[in-house]
């Protein structure tokens, strides 16, 4: 038969008197709302994971209606007359900008 | 895992998750925020294991790491006293309540977590190992040390 080691058997005491102490009183909530809780946040968690590559995706299609945009502004420029080009390029460019500054706008918020 | 089965989970784990987090952490203030989260934490994961025993060990290691956030957090922010008092525990020494507390707190974070799993959860090697995340050919030295360290405080 071994004899534990008396320092182990000293922390070991020491331990098993240590955890039979009392603690305060507790302020967890119920098991059911925490259940609940839980819940809300993994539907908002599959939410975001839905959305997510749509808000990936967001970029990339303003930057092919801005480049879409500026394409069709070079085309009508060289084939339409001197004022009529000017009034193009100053309602593709405040078009584009209006576009820009609304998404910008909605990706704010959502954040 | 339902909702019927959470409810017998918690009750079984419940208290003990919260001794080791009021032990360890060594300070009431923050206790059953941080219960709270890893019972959060743990619902949310995508796969829960169907053994209880197993669930109890990730919810271990859940509140590790949450305790292990507090403490970093509290290095960047103002500097707070380990080893506070407990208000509302009932006890009939409160003195030696207090003596034992401030013992333990003036161990390593990790030195208590890794005391309270081995004596108190009877968790093997590596056990915590996998709670503390840290290698199980570590957790054998690391545990000598905390014994020694708190066998020298005892002495």
């Amino acid at each position: 038969m071994t004899t534990e080691d008396p320092e182990l058997a000293l922390v070991r005491q020491w331990m098993e008197e240590f955890s039979a102490l009392p603690l305060p009183k507790s302020r967890l909530p119920e098991p059911q709302l925490l259940w609940w809780k839980a819940e809300l946040l993994r539907r908002w968690d599959d939410v975001r994971k839905a959305l997510a590559p749509i808000e990936r995706a967001e970029p990339i299609t303003v930057s092919f209606g801005v480049i879409g945009a500026l394409v069709l502004m070079l085309t009508l420029w060289q084939s339409a007359p001197g004022p009529t080009a000017t009034l193009i390029f100053a309602t593709v460019v405040g078009i584009a900008a209006l576009v820009g500054i609304g998404t910008m706008m909605v990706r704010q918020l959502r954040h | 895992m339902n909702e019927a089965s959470f409810q017998s989970f918690y009750a079984a784990t419940a208290g003990p998750l919260r001794a080791y987090v009021a032990r360890t952490l060594g300070d009431f203030s923050q206790v059953d925020d941080i219960v709270q989260e890893t019972y959060l934490r743990l619902l949310r994961t995508d796969t829960i294991p169907d053994d209880p025993v197993q669930v109890r060990k990730i919810a271990f290691r859940i509140a590790s790491n949450l305790m292990a956030d507090e403490w970093r957090r509290r290095k960047r922010t103002t500097p707070q006293a380990e080893g506070a008092d407990e208000p509302g525990a009932a006890g009939p020494d409160p003195a030696l309540r207090l003596d034992m507390t401030r013992v333990f707190g003036e161990l390593k974070p990790q030195q208590r977590q890794m005391l309270w799993l081995s004596y108190v959860e009877g968790a093997d090697h590596r056990e915590i190992a996998a709670a503390l995340g840290v290698r199980e050919g570590s957790v054998r030295v690391l545990l000598h040390r905390a014994r020694k360290k708190l066998a020298s405080f005892l002495k």
